[in-house]
């Protein structure tokens, strides 16, 4: 396989892996962070965590009516625990937000730039030949095999009178249009697995039946109803 | 001292006034009650009279009618005159919608006292100003039910998943293999599927095939909306009501915003070949590497 294939491959792995573990990213770089006050921020923010999630837990095994002191006296705890976690969690977010912003540097220069390099150095490279040439009209050919530039080229090559596929031998299919159709196909995968099998269910609205039918009045009932002046009087 | 018990001071009481009712005691009583007394200031006024309070009110409710008939119907006449008027002078000086429609631009950044008024807000008071009297469809707003709408999406998204995944496995996958393994050819002859797998009809047979499966997705849709009461338009999205705000008569189209809404479904549909057609050129590779 060729060089420019395989990192084509590992930059839109790398892409996929951080998008599916977006939801750690913060504990990790808390967790794995070079400067001690992050860390010890974060270590002291996941203790209060789990000290509160201990003492409601407590709480919630405890019946308020019985143990009556004992639960105040945890509940105070918790919303003071509450307040602390707030606290601690925009102190981390203060002390961290350099380093997020560093990190987002990192990824622009070490993930986004190169790959857009490759896409647009390599991109008329041919990843594969495809079976016959024939398979596909003309245009379409041109397109797999140039890139979508080969698009707005056309009508120029045409009024020049310059034959577009001149340079096509083999018809095959270039980086840049199967990296295209790669992430499609992936984002299809992802998006059928999703709602097939990782969504939980919505349920069917009920609605309400209306089983007594307003009956309809008749014209002598609807005489009886109205009321008379002597009525209101 | 003696204490008088409950009882006989109740017994006391009756006594004292059955005697004073012997002694027409009662009369008094009774004026007391009814307030006719010389001290009373209880109202002497009988229900009777009230009587004709009600009937003065409903000649005076008739009255209100009758000038709120003559006042509508006088209303009515000089809003005739003035639009006559109003075409007389569009007749003399003709009015360019969008000279009017910079005006009010003009007028709204005034009355806001901001240079960049909201956009969303300017085009919905522009289509208020020049709407008027001109109630589209789509300019009547209705109730949306939020779970029968979040239903219909999820029924919607299943039904997609599963038709891409019928396409993908059960007909796109095995015709691309058919097709690029030479090694079948004569089995595909001994069949007649020869003309099915040759690769010079494949984007033709893929394309048809494409066309036939567009329009069973389509009538899916269709068939899904109406079993769960959906207008495409009243519950089009962002950018369909975004041109859904665009008055009429700034663009000679009518009925912009459905027109929208068929645009993007047709877009949908385009996406959805364009998927097919990724699909195929990656296992296209696939196979022929494999």
């Amino acid at each position: 396989m060729h060089w420019v294939v395989i990192f084509a491959l590992l930059f839109v792995s790398i892409n996929k892996f951080l998008q599916y573990t977006s939801n750690y990213h913060e504990r990790w770089v808390s967790k794995l962070s070079l400067v001690k006050e992050i860390r010890d921020l974060a270590e002291n923010l996941r203790k209060l965590i789990k000290e509160r999630k201990a003492i409601y837990e407590e709480n919630r095994a405890v019946s308020a009516q019985d143990n009556y002191a004992r639960w105040t006296k945890n509940n105070r705890k918790i919303s003071k625990l509450d307040k602390d976690i707030e606290q601690s969690k925009a102190a981390l977010k203060n002390a961290s937000s350099k380093q997020e912003h560093l990190l987002k540097r990192v990824k622009l220069i070490a993930l986004t730039l190169p790959f857009l390099a490759l896409k647009l150095l390599k991109g008329k490279t041919i990843v594969y030949d495809l079976p016959a040439n024939d398979m596909f009209p003309m245009i379409m050919n041109g397109i797999l095999t140039k890139g979508l530039l080969y698009i707005p080229l056309l009508p120029l090559n045409i009024v020049r009178g310059v034959d577009p596929n001149k340079d096509l031998v083999t018809a095959g299919v270039s980086l840049s249009v199967w990296l295209m159709g790669f992430t499609k196909v992936i984002d299809t995968v992802e998006f059928i697995i999703n709602q097939l099998f990782l969504m939980p269910a919505v349920p069917e609205p009920k609605h309400e039946k209306n089983t007594t039918k307003e009956k309809e009045l008749e014209p002598k009932e609807i005489e009886e109803l109205k009321t008379t002046e002597a009525e209101l009087d | 001292m003696s204490e008088l018990s409950e009882a006989e001071k109740r017994q006391l009481l009756r006594e004292r006034r059955q005697r004073k009712f012997k002694n027409g005691g009662a009369s008094s009583r009774l004026n007391q009650i009814t307030g006719q007394n010389k001290d009373s200031q209880l109202s002497t006024e009988s229900p009777l009279d009230v009587q004709t309070a009600a009937t003065k009110n409903t000649i005076e409710m008739d009255d209100l009618f009758a000038n709120v008939k003559k006042a509508s119907v006088e209303n009515k006449a000089k809003q005739a005159a003035i639009k006559k008027k109003t075409e007389k002078e569009q007749i003399q000086n003709p009015v360019n919608p969008e000279l009017e429609m910079y005006k009010h631009l003009a007028e709204k950044t005034q009355d806001d006292g901001s240079s960049t008024p909201e956009f969303f807000s300017m085009l919905q008071s522009m289509q208020q100003s020049f709407g008027e009297g001109t109630a589209t469809p789509s300019s009547q707003v209705f109730p949306v039910d939020q779970a029968n709408l979040d239903y219909y999406n999820y029924k919607l998204n299943n039904m997609k998943a599963v038709f891409i995944l019928i396409k993908w496995l059960v007909f796109l996958l095995p015709y691309i293999y058919f097709v690029t393994r030479p090694k079948l050819q004569q089995f595909n002859h001994q069949f007649s599927l020869s003309a099915l797998t040759d690769s010079r009809n494949f984007f033709m047979v893929f394309l048809s095939f494409e066309i036939v499966a567009m329009s069973a997705y389509l009538q899916k849709l269709k068939g899904l909306q109406k079993g769960h009461k959906i207008d495409p338009i009243q519950n089009a999205g962002k950018f369909a009501n975004l041109i859904g705000l665009i008055p009429e008569g700034i663009l000679p189209i009518n009925n912009l915003k459905g027109k929208a809404v068929l645009c993007l479904q047709h877009l949908d549909l385009l996406s959805l070949f364009l998927t097919d057609l990724a699909f195929v050129i990656i296992m296209i590779g696939i196979v022929s590497v494999f």
